[in-house]
């Protein structure tokens, strides 16, 4: 397991799991149709990612194949970051 | 292209003097046998749906019997409170006025918003207006999460995407509205021994357009099993006022104008009422898709959108909860 896909489980269990389920979520499932992320989870997931990877969201990438899933997420986060770091 | 035989444009079509009948027996013996109660209070919004509620409960109770509560505050739309007056007026009722602002001043109502805008767009301040809304359900698979829209008193305008805290924020101060309005309601239907009427179409009811212990609350609530294009149908029926029939939806609740479309709903009320009506059907995106003019997969969009206002709304429908029976409580 990666440091990013790491620290976004400790992020997800920290903050949307009450009985540590998140820890044994499989990487591709959807976090939205499971009902763990709501509308406002949502954003609370952009707000982390931004903030713990300094990296700029724009609106048309809140889409789900960014951040409907932990393994989505680890994949746009390592983009992102390689993105900033190739300017 | 034909249309599947079971999506015609009409589907949604009812007998409206059959459903006024129903609904106002239904009025008359909810409230006067099942409640004891002995009238009842309709908050007026100027809207299509607070009207033909009123209209309904005067048939069912006697015009008599049916207060209008006009609750302006001072951010209203000038025309809220006139098309109020008109509804009454239609309905044959007398109106009450109540003046909100006071309440939401002491209540921080204003200054709670304007801090959580301020946190997320600094130039914000008095004089200044604003609004939230969301990204349009069919334009892209995009999350809908709401940006905040101010404007300075020149017209600038600036947006922002919510941060979790500021939405909180904003739903939490601005949620002192329609808490405020039904806590009025109340009084008035108390101190007349009345029950209090809420207003909801079945599009708002099942997505849950409305403010919990709020808008939300009601003794009774006349049309929430009826699509937003049937209420203009009884409206109609009625002879409701056109002004009040052609004044697009409005949420009523920011100081810049504001649709519901723009709000929450992302499509004209038709249009979604199709699209709902599909989702409770079984209708598939590609059969109703031609009917509302969305293609395929817009469809498929607008489905996974309702179905997630379903999840996320499933706590505003929820009764308190108790952890045992309490036998002694009957029906």
């Amino acid at each position: 397991m990666t440091t990013v896909e790491q620290q976004i489980r400790t992020f997800l269990v920290e903050n949307f799991s009450l009985d540590g389920d998140i820890a044994r979520l499989p990487g591709s499932r959807s976090l939205t149709e499971r009902g763990i992320v709501d509308s406002v989870g949502v954003v609370e997931v952009l707000t982390f990612l931004e903030t713990q990877y300094d990296i700029q969201i724009n609106d048309d990438e809140t889409i789900p194949e960014n951040i409907d899933t932990i393994d989505n997420m680890v994949r746009f986060v390592t983009m992102k970051r390689g993105l900033q770091g190739a300017q | 292209m034909p249309l599947a035989p079971n999506v015609s444009p009409d589907l949604l079509r009812i007998d409206a003097e059959q459903v006024v009948s129903e609904i106002t027996a239904a009025i008359a013996s909810t409230v006067v046998q099942g409640m004891r109660k002995r009238g009842v209070v309709v908050g007026l919004s100027g809207g299509v749906d607070s009207t033909v509620c009123a209209a309904l409960c005067a048939r069912a109770l006697g015009p008599e019997r049916v207060v209008g509560l006009l609750m302006p505050e001072r951010e209203s739309s000038p025309d809220s409170l006139e098309l109020g007056r008109l509804a009454a007026e239609s309905a044959g009722i007398a109106p009450v006025l109540e003046d909100i602002t006071p309440v939401l001043d002491a209540t921080g109502c204003y200054r709670r918003r304007d801090e959580a805008i301020r946190s997320i767009i600094p130039e914000y301040t008095d004089g200044w207006r604003s609004k939230v809304m969301l990204p349009s359900v069919v334009g892209s698979d995009q999350y809908r999460i709401f940006s905040v829209v101010a404007e300075a008193p020149d017209g600038t305008q600036y947006r922002a995407r919510v941060t979790p805290s500021a939405y909180l924020e904003l739903v939490a101060a601005t949620s002192f509205k329609q808490r405020t309005r039904k806590m009025m309601e109340y009084y008035h239907a108390d101190r007349r021994n009345y029950a209090v009427v809420g207003t909801p179409n079945l599009l708002e009811y099942d997505q849950g357009f409305f403010v919990k212990n709020g808008d939300g609350a009601a003794d009774i609530k006349p049309i929430a099993h009826l699509y937003k294009t049937q209420v203009y149908q009884i409206a109609e029926h009625l002879g409701v006022p056109d002004t009040i029939r052609l004044r697009p939806p409005t949420t009523d609740t920011y100081s810049l104008p504001q649709t519901q479309e723009e709000f929450y709903f992302s499509l004209p009320y038709d249009k979604m009422d199709l699209c709902l009506y599909a989702r409770n059907n079984g209708i598939e995106a590609a059969d109703i898709g031609p009917t509302v003019g969305l293609t395929e997969q817009q469809v498929e969009r607008v489905f996974r959108d309702i179905d997630a206002k379903r999840r996320a709304s499933r706590y505003l429908h929820l009764a308190p909860q108790l952890v045992a029976e309490a036998v002694t409580i009957g029906d």
